[in-house]
């Protein structure tokens, strides 16, 4: 059974392709309409077109902290301060050794992957708060907060910030009737490593320490994130829903 | 998939056992119901089928050896399959440490940890027989991972069951089995001291005690294929008591 996302508004952030636009599928196809985000503008329309009437695609580079703010004012005005849910989905990762890592990369991720969501949160829970909807807000965090990457420095603590992000923001918004959760994926088929599963050898190794024995799809990540959305988990706030097929048990 | 769903509930009689059973119902299961005491069983039946389900009962004690099989063979002949399990049913008897005796202990970790864990080797034992996939949901609490005084039993049983749970995922990952927690925090029922409703705006960051409907739509996700990913995890559900 699908949640019941009718008549809501959602905003999903990096929304034009991996988990994102996973997500903004399968919440629109629980009746949310969505406002998708991402600096991926070919992407954005693609989905767009996919969506159909009732969602929007807004051009964005939220690297940047003015386009975080012009995010959520343009949502705002696009569903007159509506907003019932945020997915922060936009994330960059960045390979490169621990000790060669470039200021350029360990910046440019922290940005995207933390800065982000804290800022695109701010102001939908003060929205939230303003208009006395009790929205939820999904954090994409990643297994990657409690195992680390080889390489993946900045990622990897941008992930882990994440989890106290959403524990924070969770925390002080609950007296608002306003949930912030996060979902916890393990290795999910994106662009992200695409170039990794071109080397079946190295990848299938890789499933193997997999108990699931196999990769998720982004939909599959994207049915968690339909859920904490929701109104099903009434009592969960500052959750990390860890979706990983068993990886990080041993 | 196509028809009803099968589920096995546990201390299905009341609480949050009772809210779980009235969930799963209402979103497409017919359940195997146990419980010691038939009168409390007789009313979660009726819950059940005012949802739209159907509901065998199956009155037993959850520390008799033979009672494990005796719940997957009722699923079996009433309804042909079983396709999950949830083990709810726990017991907690309140003691200082030094004050908890032999038969505290027992009654406690036999209801709350072997009973599960037999629970599971039966279930599993028909899904991996037949070659089905299956999942299970055990009803852990926040206490598997926060301490509170006075409990040293249900608190030991329920990091046993959380143990376990992970465990078991490992074991059956590669078996197309989930098994996963729900570790409620205060939950509103029958055995709620009236002291943690007058406190609950206080010391809830929600504001106020859970719903054992709320319990059922966690475990009502878990066991569903929008979970298919998701195994060897607990998903606490506690208001955000756990954030402070």
């Amino acid at each position: 059974m699908s949640a019941d996302l009718a008549g809501k508004n959602a905003i999903v952030t990096g929304a034009a392709s991996g988990i994102g636009r996973a997500a903004a599928l399968r919440l629109a196809a629980d009746g949310a309409n969505t406002f998708c985000v991402d600096r991926d503008e070919e992407g954005l329309a693609q989905v767009v077109g996919i969506l159909g009437e009732g969602h929007t695609g807004f051009a964005a580079d939220l690297g940047l902290a003015s386009s975080c703010r012009e995010v959520v004012a343009a949502s705002r005005r696009h569903w007159h301060d509506r907003i019932h849910i945020l997915v922060n989905a936009a994330a960059i990762l960045i390979r490169e050794p621990t000790l060669q890592h470039s200021r350029a990369a360990w910046n440019l991720t922290l940005d995207i992957n933390l800065k982000a969501p804290f800022l695109i949160s701010q102001e939908v829970v003060a929205t939230m708060i303003e208009t006395g909807i009790r929205g939820s807000i999904v954090n994409v965090g990643s297994v990657e907060a409690v195992l680390p990457g080889r390489g993946h420095v900045a990622y990897t603590a941008s992930k882990g910030a994440i989890t106290m992000l959403t524990r924070s923001a969770a925390f002080e918004a609950a007296p608002h009737g306003i949930r912030v959760n996060a979902v916890a994926p393990g290795v999910v088929a994106t662009g992200m490593n695409a170039d990794l599963r071109e080397d079946p050898e190295s990848w299938s190794e890789m499933l193997a320490g997999i108990p699931m024995g196999r990769h998720a799809e982004p939909e599959e990540i994207a049915a968690v994130i339909a859920f904490l959305a929701s109104d099903e988990p009434s009592f969960v706030t500052g959750e990390i829903l860890t979706s990983d097929g068993g990886w990080t048990l041993h | 998939m196509g028809g009803r769903q099968v589920a096995i509930v546990t201390g299905a009689g009341q609480g949050i056992g009772k809210g779980i059973a009235r969930t799963l119902a209402e979103r497409g299961y017919d359940l195997v119901i146990t419980s010691r005491t038939e009168r409390d069983l007789d009313g979660t039946r009726q819950s059940v089928e005012e949802a739209g389900g159907a509901a065998t009962i199956v009155v037993a004690d959850l520390k008799d050896p033979g009672t494990a099989s005796r719940l997957v063979e009722s699923a079996l002949t009433r309804f042909g399959r079983v396709d999950g399990l949830v083990n709810n049913a726990a017991v907690n008897i309140f003691a200082p440490f030094l004050d908890q005796t032999d038969s505290n202990l027992d009654e406690m970790i036999e209801t709350n940890l072997t009973a599960p864990f037999f629970l599971c080797q039966a279930v599993a034992n028909h899904w991996i027989e037949k070659g089905l996939p299956g999942a299970i949901v055990n009803i852990s609490s926040a206490e598997d991972t926060i301490a509170y005084p006075e409990q040293v039993p249900y608190a030991s049983s329920k990091g046993g069951l959380l143990s376990m749970t992970k465990v078991l995922a490992l074991e059956w990952g590669p078996l197309g089995i989930r098994v996963n927690a729900v570790s409620p925090g205060s939950i509103d029922t029958e055995m709620t001291p009236e002291v943690y409703r007058r406190q609950a705006s206080r010391l809830m960051p929600i504001g106020r005690l859970g719903k054992p409907e709320e319990i059922g739509s966690c475990v009502h996700f878990l066991l569903s294929d929008d979970a298919a990913f998701v195994t060897g995890t607990s998903l606490y559900a506690d208001g955000g008591y756990m954030l402070q």
